[in-house]
C-alpha cells in the first residue's frame, strides 16, 4: 500500500498536477498525522511492529486502510475542491484502481513489515518499499511510518542489504522515482551500490586475466626484436616516401604500391630515353612509337627540327616577338649560347667534341649554319625545361 | 675496364656528375665498338644503349649495393655468353630461387593478397622482381636497396634526358 501511495504520488507529480499533489499530500498528511496520533493508528502500528498475530496487523491495517480510504474517498469531491487547480479527471479513474491495489498491497506490506521486523536484514524489497516512502515522507508524509523509530532499523537493514545482490531491484525501483525528493538519497545509494558493484566486478576479473604489458613496454626479447625490426622498416619506408614524388599515402600497402609503380615508371623512362637517344632528337613520342616506326620517323624528325630551326631563323630576322611565339608554341625557348655551353660543360666534360658528334653527315651542315647564324645573334634554341 | 673509385658519397650532384661521365664513356665505347648507324638494327642499338645506361649506373655505384652487383654480374655473364656462346652456371642460385617461388603458386586465395611461402606479401614479391639482386634479402634490406635503386634510376633518367635535350636541339 505504501509503495502504491508513493507511486500514486509520483504519478500525480509526473502528470504535473502539482496543486492536486500538494493538496493530496497535505490532506493525506493531516489524515495520517491524525491517525498516527490517535490511539487506533498507534495501536495498528504497534501491532505491526510487534507482530503478535499474523492476521491482526492485516485487520488493523485494513482498518487503517479503511480510514485511509475514507480519507481518500472524499478525494472524489476533493477533486472538485481542487478543480480550480487543474484538470480533475485524473483522480477519478485512478481511485477504484487504488482501492483494489490498496487491498492487495495491504497484506503484502504487512507481510513485508513482519519480515523486516523479524530479521534486521530483511528482504530488500521491504527496505526499498519502505525506503521510498521514507523519501516521500520527507515531502510530507512524515508521520506515516514514524521515521524516528523505524529509520534506524531501516538504515541498518538497508546497509545490510547493500552488500547483497539486490542492487538491481533497487535500481529498478529507484528508476521509477522520477522527481522524488529523496532522489539525492537514492542517488547516493546508487553510487554506493555502483562502486560496490564495480569493486566487486573488478576483483573477480583480475585473477582471470594475465597482466598484459602496456604498448611499447614489452620486456620479451622476441617482441623487442620485432619492435626494432618494425621501426627500421618504418624508417626505410619514410625515406622511400621522400624519394617517390607526389605521394601522400599513409598506408604501408598503398605506399608499397606507389613505390613499385615508380620503379616501373623509371625503368620505362630509361627505355624510352635510350630509344630517343639513338635518333639524336628530342621527343618521347617518337621513341614511344617503337623501334620499327623509329626508322622512317627518324629522318623526318631531323628534318622537322631543321625545318623548325630554319623557320625560327626566318622569324627572327623579321621580328623577335613572333619568333619567340613560334618557339613557345613548339614548347621551346631561346637561351644564350654561353649558357648552353656552360651547362654542357658542367654536365659533361668533353663537351666540345661531343656536341657535333651525333650530327655526322647530312643534317650537320644546316644545323651548323643555323648555329652560326644564331651565334651571330648570340642566342640558341633549347628545349624549355 | 675498372670503374673509377669515387668517394662513397651519394650526394645527388656528385652522383649526377659521375653518372654523366660514366654514361658518356660507355656510349662512346658503344659507338666505337659497333659503328652501325643504319636503321635496320635499331632495336639492337637501343638495347645496347639501354645496357650502357644500366652499366654506367652500376659502375658508378660500384659493388656497394646488391643491385649494382647483380647488374654488373649480369652484364659480365652476358658478355661471357655472347663471346663464348656458353651459359654461366653461377647465377643458378638466383634463378633457382626465382623458379622455386614461381612454382609454389597459392591457389587457395586467388583474390586475396598473395602470400609467399616465406611470408612475403604480393607487393614484396613484385618489388623483388623489379629491383635486381634482392631476391634473398629480408624486408628491411629490400627497402634499403629499393631506395638506393630509385635514387640511381632517377639520376640516370635525368642525365639521359638532359643529354637528349642537349643533343636534339643543337
Amino acid at each position: 500500500m505504501v509503495n502504491f501511495i508513493c507511486w500514486l504520488l509520483v504519478y500525480q507529480k509526473h502528470q504535473r498536477k502539482k496543486n492536486i499533489l500538494v493538496l493530496f499530500v497535505g490532506f493525506f498528511s493531516t489524515f495520517l498525522i491524525f491517525f498516527t496520533f490517535s490511539q487506533e493508528s498507534q495501536m495498528s502500528l504497534q501491532d505491526l511492529r510487534n507482530d503478535t498475530t499474523s492476521f491482526d496487523p492485516t485487520v488493523t491495517h485494513d482498518d487503517f486502510l479503511n480510514q485511509l480510504l475514507s480519507g481518500l474517498q472524499p478525494t472524489v469531491s476533493w477533486s472538485d475542491i481542487s478543480a480550480a487547480g487543474a484538470g480533475d479527471g485524473q483522480n477519478k479513474p485512478t481511485l477504484p484502481w487504488d482501492v483494489d491495489h490498496f487491498d492487495d498491497h495491504s497484506a503484502f506490506l504487512s507481510s513485508k513489515l513482519r519480515q523486516h521486523q523479524i530479521t534486521a536484514a530483511g528482504a530488500s524489497n521491504t527496505l526499498k518499499s519502505l525506503q521510498l516512502p521514507r523519501d516521500f515522507a520527507s515531502a510530507g508524509d512524515t508521520a506515516l511510518f514514524q521515521n524516528d523509530v523505524i529509520d534506524g532499523s531501516f538504515f541498518n537493514g538497508f546497509a545490510g542489504s547493500l552488500t547483497s545482490g539486490q542492487i538491481q531491484q533497487f535500481r529498478n525501483l529507484s528508476a521509477q522515482n522520477f522527481g522524488a525528493p529523496g532522489a539525492t538519497a537514492v542517488s547516493q545509494v546508487q553510487t554506493a551500490s555502483a562502486t560496490a558493484g564495480g569493486g566487486g566486478g573488478g576483483t573477480p576479473s583480475q585473477p582471470r586475466q594475465r597482466v598484459r604489458a602496456r604498448r611499447g613496454q614489452a620486456t620479451d626479447p622476441h617482441s623487442i626484436a620485432e619492435r626494432l625490426r618494425r621501426e627500421r622498416i618504418a624508417e626505410r619506408m619514410k625515406a622511400l616516401q621522400e624519394l617517390v614524388p607526389n605521394t601522400n599515402k599513409t598506408d604501408k600497402a598503398s605506399m608499397l604500391d606507389d613505390i613499385i609503380d615508380y620503379v616501373k615508371f623509371l625503368q620505362l623512362q630509361v627505355k624510352v630515353l635510350s630509344m630517343s637517344r639513338l635518333r639524336g632528337a628530342a621527343g618521347a613520342t617518337v621513341a614511344a612509337k617503337g623501334g620499327d616506326g623509329g626508322g622512317p620517323a627518324s629522318s623526318l624528325n631531323n628534318d622537322t627540327t631543321t625545318v623548325t630551326e630554319n623557320q625560327v631563323v626566318k622569324l627572327m630576322e623579321e621580328d623577335m616577338g613572333s619568333a619567340m611565339q613560334y618557339l613557345q608554341g613548339k614548347g621551346l625557348c631561346l637561351m644564350p649560347i654561353s649558357l648552353a655551353t656552360t651547362i654542357s660543360t658542367a654536365r659533361c666534360h668533353p663537351s666540345g667534341s661531343r656536341i657535333n658528334h651525333p650530327f655526322g653527315g647530312g643534317p650537320c651542315s644546316p644545323n651548323m649554319s643555323v648555329l652560326t647564324v644564331q651565334s651571330a645573334n648570340g642566342v640558341c634554341v633549347k628545349d624549355s625545361p | 675496364m675498372s670503374p673509377p673509385q669515387q668517394p662513397s658519397s651519394t650526394n645527388p650532384n656528385s652522383l649526377k656528375i659521375r653518372l654523366t661521365h660514366r654514361f658518356l664513356h660507355n656510349l662512346n665505347n658503344l659507338n666505337k665498338k659497333r659503328s652501325n648507324l643504319d636503321n635496320t638494327q635499331i632495336h639492337q642499338r637501343y638495347n645496347r644503349v639501354k645496357l650502357a645506361a644500366y652499366a654506367s649506373m652500376a659502375h658508378v655505384v660500384g659493388s656497394r649495393r646488391a643491385w649494382s652487383r647483380a647488374i654488373l654480374w649480369k652484364i659480365r655473364n652476358r658478355k661471357v655468353s655472347t663471346r663464348h656462346k656458353r651459359v654461366d652456371h653461377k647465377p643458378t642460385n638466383h634463378h633457382h630461387a626465382r623458379s622455386i617461388k614461381r612454382r609454389t603458386t597459392n591457389h587457395s586465395n586467388p583474390k586475396r593478397e598473395y602470400v609467399d611461402p616465406n611470408g612475403n606479401s604480393g607487393q614484396e614479391v613484385k618489388l623483388r622482381k623489379l629491383v635486381p639482386g634482392v631476391e634473398t634479402m629480408d624486408a628491411c634490406g629490400l627497402l634499403d636497396e629499393t631506395a638506393d635503386y630509385i635514387k640511381c634510376l632517377a639520376t640516370q633518367v635525368e642525365v639521359m634526358r638532359n643529354l637528349v635535350d642537349l643533343f636534339s636541339t643543337i
